[in-house]
């Protein structure tokens, strides 16, 4: 035994050494980023809003302190998932009586089967500085262009929409594939200016060749996306 | 020094990480608008994080249960790891108190490829060595403050960690002619400009000589031991951590020590830091905690572990003694370390019995030899 002493002792101490360096290094790293989602919560309102139309909200990431305070350390950020639903409509409904129409605020128990889109469709386009502008912290969306110049991203679809399945319920979650989600994530790092586009199409029944366009007085709607940040410790 | 950041700092980094500004002041402040984490939700997300480090602060704390009757001095350097078992990588999470009422907000939650709406059972969240968190989507029903206020949360993540490394340890050890085994480890870190202080005392004290209970020449020890550990810095960070048991040792001939321990162990204390009142914003949280700024955000410091059975081996050549251990516990660990024994002396009855043994030995061995040669000769 007394032969073995010696070379038993440097390869134990020699295997030793390896097997826990490497498992210090691998702890090291584990702890070397930190991750956390946010939900990114936005509403968006509009006056006499018509129908089809496009509405465009601007969101700056600079406007959000989790993503302010952490910017310098972030390494990655990802849309995981987004969510739609109407927060309040106003709309009008013909009198068929006295043949004018009647502003109505929605009732999801009460309006069933009035109001209902074939589809919404949400987009997510990048934006740029209007000429004479350059402060990326800027939140005047006046001063922020769509960069068309870049790929344009399909957040999310939803069809037959029924305004009372909508309204103010949370379950339309679409959750956004992981290869678009590493796609936009290089993306939102490095410009964390974007627009969301959303398209609304004609309201079921309406004939765009006799009501091109049908109004409705008030409508504020909310999406809710979820944004992971890998930041670096 | 990065290790020890890692290690110990990086519970706390998490805390401040996220807090817009921490006030180097005596009372750990965080900021208003802090709102990844209510206290609760804290103490769950870093509970199996406690768990290693109390699983660190217990072991090596002996090894073999032979404690000579000598003044001996030596140092020993350790180090270890956790294997992190499943169920301490999710928690349950408090969920903001109005949700799952439906006049005040409809929630969703996608779990499992499932849509789970108005749910008001576990909220299964990752620690910070699990994975994904799950964000809930809520949708409130009215426009009033403070029922506005119940929107869709989301969670921090875990880091995806199956093994953890514990903090390497550094200890002096000291012996005495009682029998008896005392082993110190002192630390001292900065943490948000005050310093934290780690120390730790444990007594090891053989027994089995006191009942008989095994003949000298089998080499086979009982001893009792037991461990306090303190960290600490004023104002915020107060935890403790105890360990006592028995352990039981065999040495061969070859220089070889198999070593067998049971212990009991825990760690408690408590992390408490003060938000900022500053500001007229209102905090827009589903948590009324956050909301309104309760103070003090105070987090209780706990452990899953309790109980540990410990088998490990030990090599000792001249002041050198590997040793090398393996603990079913919460988090199955796996230790290694190295003694130096630097200074031995005292009264050494035990060694000289033996000598004389063996000069008598040899004396009656070479008196028949001789006789045999005379009796040849004859």
């Amino acid at each position: 035994m007394k032969k073995y002493k010696y070379p038993f002792l440097i390869a134990t101490f020699i295997l030793a050494s390896i097997l826990f360096d490497g498992c210090y290094t691998q702890t090291i790293d584990d702890f070397s980023y930190y991750s956390f989602q946010f939900p990114l919560l936005f509403r968006s309102v509009h006056f006499n809003k018509a129908a089809p139309d496009t509405s465009w909200d601007f969101i700056n990431l600079h406007n959000y302190s989790e993503y302010e305070d952490n910017k310098d350390r972030i390494y990655a950020s990802e849309i995981l998932s987004f969510n739609y639903w109407i927060d309040s409509l106003v709309f009008l409904m013909k009198d068929t009586l006295q043949g004018k129409f009647d502003t109505l605020i929605f009732d999801r128990n009460k309006h069933r089967d009035i109001v209902e889109f074939p589809f919404i469709i949400f987009k997510l386009v990048y934006a740029k500085h209007k000429p004479g502008f350059n402060d990326p912290n800027d939140k005047d969306s006046s001063h922020w262009d769509k960069d068309y110049s870049k790929p344009i991203y399909i957040l999310g679809s939803y069809y037959d929409v029924k305004v009372e399945d909508y309204y103010r319920y949370s379950h339309h979650i679409v959750p956004i594939s992981d290869s678009l989600a590493k796609e936009i994530s290089n993306m939102v790092k490095e410009r964390p200016q974007f627009w969301i586009c959303t398209e609304y199409s004609p309201v079921k029944g309406q004939d765009t060749r006799i009501e091109p366009k049908r109004y409705f007085p008030f409508i504020a709607a909310r999406y809710d996306m979820i944004i992971r940040f890998k930041i670096k410790l | 020094m990065k290790i020890l950041s890692k290690f110990i700092i990086t519970p706390l980094f998490l805390l401040f990480l996220l807090c817009p500004q921490l006030y180097p002041s005596d009372t750990i402040q965080i900021s208003r608008d802090f709102r990844l984490f209510t206290a609760k939700n804290l103490q769950g997300y870093l509970k199996p994080f406690f768990t290693s480090i109390e699983e660190s602060f217990n072991s090596n704390i002996f090894t073999k249960a032979i404690y000579e009757e000598y003044w001996t001095i030596a140092l020993d350097l350790s180090i270890m790891g956790m294997f992190i078992p499943d169920a301490h990588k999710t928690f349950d999470a408090e969920r903001p108190d109005l949700y799952g009422n439906t006049t005040i907000c409809q929630t969703t939650e996608y779990r499992e490829g499932e849509y789970v709406r108005n749910y008001t059972k576990d909220n299964i969240q990752p620690t910070i060595y699990g994975g994904q968190s799950t964000a809930i989507y809520s949708a409130p029903q009215n426009h009033k403050y403070p029922d506005s206020t119940y929107k869709t949360v989301a969670y921090p993540e875990g880091n995806n960690v199956t093994f953890m490394s514990g903090l390497p340890i550094l200890q002096l050890i000291a012996g005495f002619p009682t029998r008896t085994q005392l082993r110190l480890r002192f630390l001292a870190a900065p943490v948000n400009k005050e310093t934290m202080f780690y120390y730790s005392i444990m007594v090891n004290q053989q027994i089995d000589h006191f009942f008989n209970l095994f003949n000298p020449k089998d080499k086979m020890g009982l001893a009792l031991h037991a461990a306090f550990h303190g960290v600490t810095r004023d104002f915020g960070i107060s935890a403790n951590s105890i360990a006592f048991g028995a352990h039981f040792s065999k040495t061969w001939d070859n220089g070889f020590t198999g070593y067998l321990a049971l212990q009991y162990e825990d760690l408690w204390g408590t992390f408490e830091a003060a938000r900022g009142i500053d500001g007229k914003d209102i905090i827009d949280s589903p948590y009324e905690e956050i909301r309104e700024s309760k103070n003090p955000f105070k987090v209780e410091i706990e452990n899953f572990n309790k109980y540990r059975i410990l088998g490990g081996i030990s090599y000792r050549t001249g002041i050198l003694e590997l040793h090398a251990d393996a603990g079913w516990a919460a988090q199955p660990i796996l230790s290694f370390g190295l003694t130096f024994w630097i200074a031995k002396w005292g009264h050494e009855k035990v060694f000289e019995k033996e000598k004389i043994e063996q000069y008598e030995k040899i004396e009656r061995i070479e008196k028949i030899e001789r006789r045999e040669k005379r009796e040849e000769n004859k």
